[in-house]
């Protein structure tokens, strides 16, 4: 099965919206930046991704002394290595605050823990928040369940050092964009039914929650548009192995999968008409609504995968990240 | 919430580890995609900030709209674009895109600029707006290149003196008037007394090259007007005003309002309504009898109002230094009224 092609599992690409005129540029730059990613093209895509976040210019999570930034090894998983956390914290401390537990984007191969992160800086900076950003193993290196392990470990460990943190422990949020919205909706799972941490909220960014490519939507991108339909199949396969698709792949690894949605924290969940991702999102979130769960849902026209970030000056991006931001402050509050 | 404007991480990185003929041509598609999409004018300037990483403003005299966005694509409050690096739109007198640029200009800034421009140019249709309320705004722009407001002036026939009419764009505009920004203007050849039944400040341009001051001698003018129907003066000369257009010149509404004086008027006006009027009335007039007519007031009605707002104030307009300090303050309030909804039957 790992050897499938695209065109092999999905057939013939299927209509989709057309982007919003102002994210077209971009999409096209970005189309031209950053190949489908591959067995061939996955060091070139991890040095890319590595870039990003750094060079030329390095990005100052201080932000100018604001922040105090520091990196811990705590327990993996039982049997496993230790695991790096990367931990913002607000200099001028003004009691308990919340805790983002970020886990970072790249389709399950590619990212570190500084991935995105800086796009929740913002709240460490006004003394709202400590994030914690996990470095978990990636595929194909490190196939299911090491990821997901690794960021349930490190969620585990933050929640107990809440108090040595300056954590509020009713104010612990869960984010994760693509991969980590997917991993992060995994972990809020893991920790409803090891009834360890109570999670307050979950934020799935545009996240990745669905193996088997039975939607509209994962088969309407061959090319471009943040991430494609092979991308997808690549990453998938690279966490799963010969099990994607199959009768074998947990709930947890493929949240999509899950029966029961009960009883998992108040959720946000945001992601672009025009991207693989947008039914598993639509579904995901109907399905929690449906089992009780208070969910804000947010389909933006137009948008594609993680053009909030990559085209954060755009009209609808703005409206994105705003209404998001709104909804993690109201999360954060007192 | 972005901290960083990832846009302009494609084209720095480009820069550094492409070369920047790479990265001039990834600018030239950004705008040449724009256009055939048909983004909006707005999305434009998003993407000049965007992709220069520094805050970017169209300036479009004609259409009266000055978008200004920084590089996260936040609106900024309109500003003129003084020094920065500008250029005009092609085809469209009174129209510039200007980068915000401090420090040394990059590589790539011309670019943006140009492509941007052009693409602006082509996005806002075949031709210019050659219509006579784009002339009057690129005229009266202090910010446009000579050349533009000399074109824009001799299209409207405009040659020696100008008089400049300002009123409120509260107001209904008149068929001849233009409206630019928040005002309704009315440029009329010659050194003309305007009508009478307007509320309106003026001031004459002795050539069209002055018509940018001019327009904001009479806009400072409009500030000192009082009501149609009231006692003071509803038209307004800037050139009539002597000193007094120093304190509308040097004193913004926000300030005026807060000047003690004009407090205790803004005080004494919630319960009693007439308190500005009777001080007009008695300012304007030689003696208390003519002020009591003019208010259609009885002598001694008149006696008890000053008398009680002598109480109030602090100081009687009837005496010497009483009726300087009323004269001063009810300016002062005019200009701190000046930005209110103007209406016919309020203040």
């Amino acid at each position: 099965m790992a050897d499938q092609t695209a065109a092999d599992c999905f057939g013939a690409v299927t209509i989709r919206p057309p982007l919003d005129p102002e994210l077209a540029p971009v999409e096209e730059a970005m189309r031209a930046a950053f190949p489908t990613v591959s067995e061939e093209t996955l060091a070139a895509t991890r040095r890319l991704l590595a870039d990003w976040t750094s060079g030329p210019e390095p990005e100052d999570l201080t932000a100018g002394g604001r922040v105090r930034v520091e990196e811990r090894q705590v327990p993996g998983p039982e049997g496993a290595p230790d695991i790096t956390l990367l931990i913002l914290s607000p200099v001028e401390d003004r009691g308990p605050k919340g805790a983002i537990f970020h886990i970072h984007s790249g389709g399950m191969v590619a990212g570190t823990r500084r991935t995105g992160v800086s796009f929740f800086l913002p709240y460490v900076i006004d003394g709202s928040a400590v994030v914690v950003s996990v470095e978990y193993r990636l595929a194909p290196e490190h196939p299911d369940p090491a990821p997901l392990d690794d960021c349930y470990a490190g969620l585990v460990w933050t929640a107990k050092n809440a108090a040595e943190l300056g954590i509020d422990p009713e104010r612990l949020l869960i984010v994760g964009s693509s991969a980590g919205g997917g991993l992060a909706a995994g972990t809020a799972l893991l920790a409803r039914d090891r009834a360890f941490p109570r999670l307050s909220h979950q934020v799935l960014i545009c996240p990745m929650l669905d193996d088997r490519f039975e939607t509209h939507s994962s088969r309407m991108v061959d090319r471009g548009c943040g991430w494609d339909r092979h991308s997808n199949l690549y990453g998938w396969t690279s966490l799963l192995g010969e099990r994607r698709g199959g009768p074998e792949v947990s709930q947890y690894a493929a949240p999509a999968r899950a029966e029961d949605l009960g009883g998992l924290p108040r959720t946000y969940i945001d992601t672009g008409s025009v991207e693989v991702f947008r039914d598993e999102a639509l579904i995901y979130a109907g399905r929690l609504s449906e089992a009780g769960v208070s969910v804000d849902f947010h389909l933006w026209g137009g948008g594609f995968h993680g053009s909030d970030m990559a085209a954060g000056h755009a009209a609808v991006s703005r409206a994105s990240n705003a209404t998001r931001e709104e909804f993690i402050r109201r999360a954060l509050d007192r | 919430m972005a901290v960083e404007a990832p846009l302009r991480d494609l084209i720095v990185k480009l820069e550094v580890v492409d070369d920047t003929a790479a990265s001039a041509l990834r600018v030239i598609d950004h705008f040449d995609r724009l256009i055939a999409e048909r983004a909006s004018v707005a999305a434009m300037v998003r993407a000049v900030a965007a992709l220069a990483g520094c805050p970017a403003g169209l300036h479009d005299a004609g259409r009266d709209i000055s978008p200004r966005y920084d590089p996260q694509g936040h609106s900024l409050p309109q500003v003129q674009s003084g020094s920065w690096a500008r250029v005009a739109v092609p085809d469209r007198p009174g129209a510039w895109v200007w980068l915000e640029r401090t420090g040394e200009a990059r590589p790539l800034d011309a670019l943006i600029l140009e492509r941007s421009a052009k693409a602006i140019q082509t996005l806002t249709g075949a031709s210019a707006d050659r219509s006579a309320d784009a002339a009057v705004r690129i005229a009266c722009d202090p910010d446009a290149p000579d050349s533009d407001r000399c074109d824009a002036a001799k299209q409207l026939g405009l040659t020696g003196p100008v008089t400049v009419i300002v009123i409120s764009s509260f107001q209904p505009p008149s068929p001849h008037s233009t409206r630019v920004g928040r005002h309704a203007v009315t440029l009329v050849a010659g050194t003309a007394v305007p009508p009478s039944d307007l509320r309106a400040g003026t001031a004459i341009a002795q050539e069209p090259a002055h018509l940018p001051t001019a327009l904001e001698h009479a806009r400072l003018a409009l500030r000192l007007t009082d009501r149609m129907n009231g006692p003071g003066p509803s038209l307004v000369a800037y050139d009539d005003l002597g000193a007094l257009a120093v304190l509308a010149e040097r004193t913004t509404p926000q300030e005026a309002a807060g000047i003690a004086d004009v407090r205790r008027l803004d005080q004494t006006l919630v319960t009693h309504p007439w308190v500005i009027d009777t001080l007009q009335a008695v300012l304007d007039h030689a003696s208390l009898r003519q002020a009591a007519t003019g208010l259609h007031l009885h002598h001694s009605t008149l006696q008890e109002r000053l008398v009680w707002l002598a109480t109030q104030l602090g100081y009687a307009v009837t005496k010497p230094g009483g009726r300087q300090r009323a004269t001063v303050a009810v300016a002062f309030w005019r200009i701190a009224h000046s930005e209110d909804e103007l209406t016919d039957d309020g203040g």
